[in-house]
Order: structure tokens, then sequence, then C-alpha cells
């Protein structure tokens, strides 16, 4: 059995409707360019998601996280790569990431990716039935589920993006700001990646949280004045310190030793991109072979430089550099899928409380009984009750009610 | 799972199935009345059946349209062979109703079409109409006989249609869907 075509023709939402109607299992892969995502369907629900085919998508979240140390990473690599198995179900297999923590990440890692699928504009999809989910960690979302919450971030990302416009933008700790600041752990945790330097696509690759988290919590911090956007042209705040201390060496005499940029020591961080294209300098704050005597007010610039911007800590390699292991290619070919039986519904007493009304059949429709055919007083549903019918497996939907059907009518007759 | 689903930011998607014989016109009608492209998932045909069409329906139809806003109706069509039946409870879970689709020309496919029939009935407890392709109208005669060989009464409606056709199409729809609304209404309330 073959399920393919174009995203032109079939929107990803109506695939998936489809899909989670028949209660299909196996993956849909979809292919945009270079750029290839997988959804993973379990009898019609969502068991995973990945906008990225090539990475590990969720593997990476869990390690932004911390949620794994390098020794289970370890393990579950060398297990990815040799079986069929993704790097965090294989982490969760082995207890080397908490299976609870790691079926919240993979949630919104699902949600993640779909909203990333959601916004591609073209692209063609083909459904693998039968396909496992490399890193089915127990997880199963109802399909509309999946897509309402995506269409929900994807109605908040205009705000995001009218705040950061591109992946690209550096962001900055404003030493000065206006309030008290409040900020959650969450939003901690990106604070202290921020080291004005790092481009925001990288801070969403570091920080492992995923596109939309991230970046909308980032865009809450810049219009809460916690951060802002780096720009080029602007100074920042070390060298405009250092600038204005100079101007008070009339009066300190002691700070007036020689020229300023001499007796001043570069910024330990730079804000914004260098020089050099984008690459800091950043001096290490071991003692230098050849210190320069500092003078007072370079001293306290230095000081003030550590904390204030870019955060503690120096930048350094949060995700180890490795290659992903290695998923082979799914071939197009298309196993038939075994039937999957359809729990039944019983209509509730709330779909049956509508008056009757005369309802009138379109021109052309033969109701009539003719002359010498044998006739039933059983109703619109006399044929289907009448037959030998011990335990249908489908029962009359009951969500099904009389506003319903008229609107369909109406929608219809309105074609 | 309910036929009338909730679909996207609480919109409703509801569903109808198109069956009947083999190479009756259920793809043909699907799209006609279908706004996106119909899924069809059509292959050559390598048996016997190739006489009487060079493609068939291998996997299912499907099809969309778009009532309001906030309501959305699918159209499935099974694939018209035996040997894809098990696709006809997976098509018809959640299905409000369907439409058992004849061929006017080959009065020897009307028994196909009770073996189909028979097995949606016992399958589903939902109301059908029957469809009559490649047909302008149906005499007293040519109705009889239908019903008798589908052991079905007056009570369902009997349509004769063109399935190239998107206004008859669409009164088929109709047919169904006060079908629906008849059994809706008459049920008791409170049961």
């Amino acid at each position: 059995m073959k399920l393919e075509g174009s995203l032109d023709a079939f929107s990803l939402q109506d695939v998936f409707q489809l899909l989670s109607l028949t209660k299909k299992s196996g993956g849909l892969h979809l292919a945009n360019g270079q750029a290839v995502g997988v959804v993973y369907f379990d009898n019609g629900a969502i068991t995973g998601s990945v906008s990225d085919a090539s990475q590990q998508a969720l593997a990476r979240r869990l390690i932004g996280m911390g949620a794994c140390d390098d020794a289970a990473l370890r393990r579950a690599v060398e297990r990815a790569c040799v079986e069929p198995v993704g790097v965090a179900r294989a982490l969760v297999e082995s207890g080397g990431a908490d299976a609870d923590v790691v079926r919240e990440h993979a949630l919104d890692q699902t949600v993640d990716s779909v909203f990333d699928l959601l916004r591609w504009p073209e692209g063609d999809f083909s459904l693998a039935v039968g396909e496992p989910n490399p890193d089915d960690v127990g997880i199963a979302v109802p399909a509309e589920k999946v897509v309402a919450e995506a269409n929900a971030r994807r109605e908040a990302w205009e705000a995001v993006s009218r705040v950061i416009p591109s992946p690209d933008v550096v962001l900055v700790m404003p030493v000065v700001i206006a309030d008290e600041p409040g900020v959650g752990r969450d939003e901690w945790a990106l604070l202290a990646l921020v080291d004005g330097r790092r481009t925001v696509g990288e801070l969403v690759e570091v920080s492992g949280a995923g596109t939309f988290a991230v970046v909308s919590k980032l865009a809450q911090m810049v219009q809460r004045g916690l951060l802002s956007l780096a720009d080029d042209d602007s100074t920042d705040h070390v060298t405009l310190v250092h600038r204005r201390h100079l101007l008070l060496a009339p009066l300190e005499p002691a700070s007036a030793t020689g020229s300023p940029h001499e007796s001043a020591p570069e910024p330990l961080v730079r804000t914004g991109r260098d020089a050099d294209g984008g690459g800091a300098a950043r001096q290490s704050l071991a003692p230098q072979a050849d210190p320069a005597p500092r003078s007072e007010p370079a001293v306290a610039a230095a000081t003030l430089a550590i904390p204030l911007v870019g955060g503690a800590h120096a930048p350094r390699e949060v995700v180890p550099t490795r290659h992903e292991p290695f998923l082979p290619r799914r071939s197009v070919s298309h196993p038939e899928s075994p039937p999957v039986d359809a729990p039944a519904a019983v209509p509730s007493a709330d779909t049956r409380r509508h008056p009757p009304a005369p309802a009138m059949p379109p021109p052309g429709v033969r109701t009539g009984v003719p002359a010498g055919y044998p006739t039933t007083a059983t109703g619109t549903m006399g044929a289907a009750a009448a037959a030998p019918n011990a335990d249908p497996t489908i029962q009359p939907d009951p969500n099904l009610n009389r506003s319903l059907l008229l609107r369909l009518i109406a929608g219809v007759r309105g074609l | 799972m309910a036929g009338s689903k909730r679909r996207r930011h609480g919109g409703q998607a509801v569903k109808v199935v198109i069956t009947g014989p083999f190479a009756a016109g259920k793809t043909t009608l699907i799209r006609s009345i279908s706004e996106i492209t119909v899924l069809s998932t059509e292959r050559g045909i390598t048996d016997e059946t190739r006489a009487r069409k060079n493609d068939t329906t291998v996997a299912m139809d499907f099809g969309r349209i778009t009532v309001d806003r906030d309501l959305v109706l699918y159209l499935f069509g099974t694939p018209g062979q035996e040997r894809f039946d098990f696709m006809w409870e997976i098509l018809g879970e959640g299905m409000l109703g369907y439409v058992v689709l004849l061929d006017a020309d080959r009065p020897d496919s009307l028994q196909e079409a009770k073996g189909i029939l028979d097995a949606f009935r016992r399958m589903a407890r939902v109301p059908f109409v029957l469809a009559l392709n490649r047909s302008d109208g149906i005499d007293d005669v040519e109705e009889a006989r239908i019903r008798q060989t589908l052991d079905v009464d007056g009570s369902v409606a009997l349509v004769p249609c063109d399935a190239t056709d998107k206004e008859s199409v669409k009164a088929v729809l109709l047919a169904l869907l006060y079908s629906v609304l008849d059994q809706v209404e008459a049920a008791p309330a409170g049961v």
C-alpha cells in the first residue's frame, strides 16, 4: 500500500487527519529540499517526530537539559550505532536517563518539530507503513492535539519573531536595567548561556529546549529589558566606562599615567560581533607573562566586566563533538498494514433529545416503496437495523446532533 | 473514535464513506466534489478485471469538503476489490454514514454490491443510501429489483446519479445527510 503526495495538494494537517482517522502506524516522511522530517504514528496517535531526521533531536534536548552524563550517553550512542534505536530510547532503557523526564521532553520535542514541519511552505510526504519510531519512549498523543498545540505556537510565533527577527541575532545582557530583575529557572538557564557572542540559533542548539520555547523565553526577556539585541554600531558598557573614567583623569593623577589605552585592559568579553568576523577576543583570567601595571579605574572596570557582560562562565562546548549515529534511509516500500480493530462508540443520551422535525429530501431521491415490494416499518435505519447485525463495531456517533447536520446540509447545498 | 472529531482550533471533522463494487465510480464521485486533489492510490490492474478499467484504487480515496470555518467533511472511498476488504472497517470507523454506489451499466455488479452492503451492515449501525451511477432515473421495476437483491426496504434512499457531475454528487450526499438527520431526530429522548 502506498500513501504519498505533495504538501501543496494536501496540507500536513489533512494528512495527519487521514492517518489519525484510519489509525495508521508507521513513519510519515516529509521532504523539503535537503530537509527531511519524520512523524511517527502508532494506531493513529503520534509517538514522536523530528523535523531534521539527520539529528538525534530528543537526545540533543536531553543533553542540553543535563538529563544524562557522559558515560550513559556514550553507552547509548554505541548501542544506537548498531541497533535500530534512538539515543534517547537507549538512554531510557539503560537507565541512563529518567524515563518520566525523557517522556516529558519527548512530548515537547514532538510538538516542537511538528510546529517546524507545519511551517514548511512545500514538500512531499510518504508513509512507510509499520515503520517503528526508533525513539519511542512511550508517548502517544492524538494527532489533533499535537496539531492544535503546534498551531497555537505558530500564532504566538508571529509576535515572537517581531522581537527576535532572526536566529542570527546576538543577545547581550544590559548592565543597567529599569526594574528589579525577576527570572525563573528556565530563564536563568538561558541567561547563563547568553555571552554576547552566541546567536539565538546557537542558544537554541546548546540549551536543548527547542526553538519555540527558547526563542519565546528570550523574546520575553528582551521585552522585560533583561536582554537586548546586540548592535554592531553600539559601544559595549565596559568600553563606555573606560572612556568616561579617562575623562576623570585630570582630577585623578594616579590614573593619568600613560595612555589610557595602554593602561586599560581589553574587556574580558566583548559584546556583539568583533572585527574578526564574529569571533570575540577573550582573555584568560590567569596572570599574563608580562602583565602591565593596572590603574585603579582599569581594575575597577575589569572587575565590573566579569559579572556584567556575558554571564559568569567562559563559553565552552556544551554539546560534545561527535557524529550522529547512522540512520539508514528508509526505502519507500509500503507493506500492507494489518487491520485495526475499531473501538465501539456508545450513543449517549445527549444526542437523542432533539424533537422530531420534518426533513426535506433532495430532489430526485426515491424513498418511496415501489408497488409489490414488501415494506417494513423500521424508519430510516430500517434496512440496516433489520439486517443480521448482532454486534456491529461501528455505532452512530454520539456527538452527532441536529445542529451539526444542518450545518453540513447547508454546506453541501452551497457547494 | 467519534466521527465528528475536533479539528484544529476547536473545529470539527466528520467523515462519510463511499463504497460499492469495483469500478462503480467511487473515485470519480469523490473527485467530482472534493476541493483538494484526491489522494487516489491507484495502480495498474493485472488481473482479469483489466477489461473494465485500467487502474483501480488499491488503498483509498480521500476527499475534503470545507463546510465552514470550523467544520470539514471528509470523504473516504473504499477499495473496490475484495482482497482489500480489510480496509473497510478501518475506513468506516467514526463515519456518520455511507454511500453504496451501484453501477447502472453493470446489473451483474449488484451481487457484488450485496456482499459489500451486507459486510457494512454487519460492521456498522449507521445510516446509508444507495446511489445508482450512470443513471438519470430509476423506474419502479428497476428499483424493486435493486431493493430486492440488496434486501433494502423503501426507507433507504435510492438516488440516481452521475458521478462525474458535481450537482448529482451533491444530491447523493444530501440524501445521506438527511438520512442521518432523520436518525438523530427519530432517536427517543434520553435513550
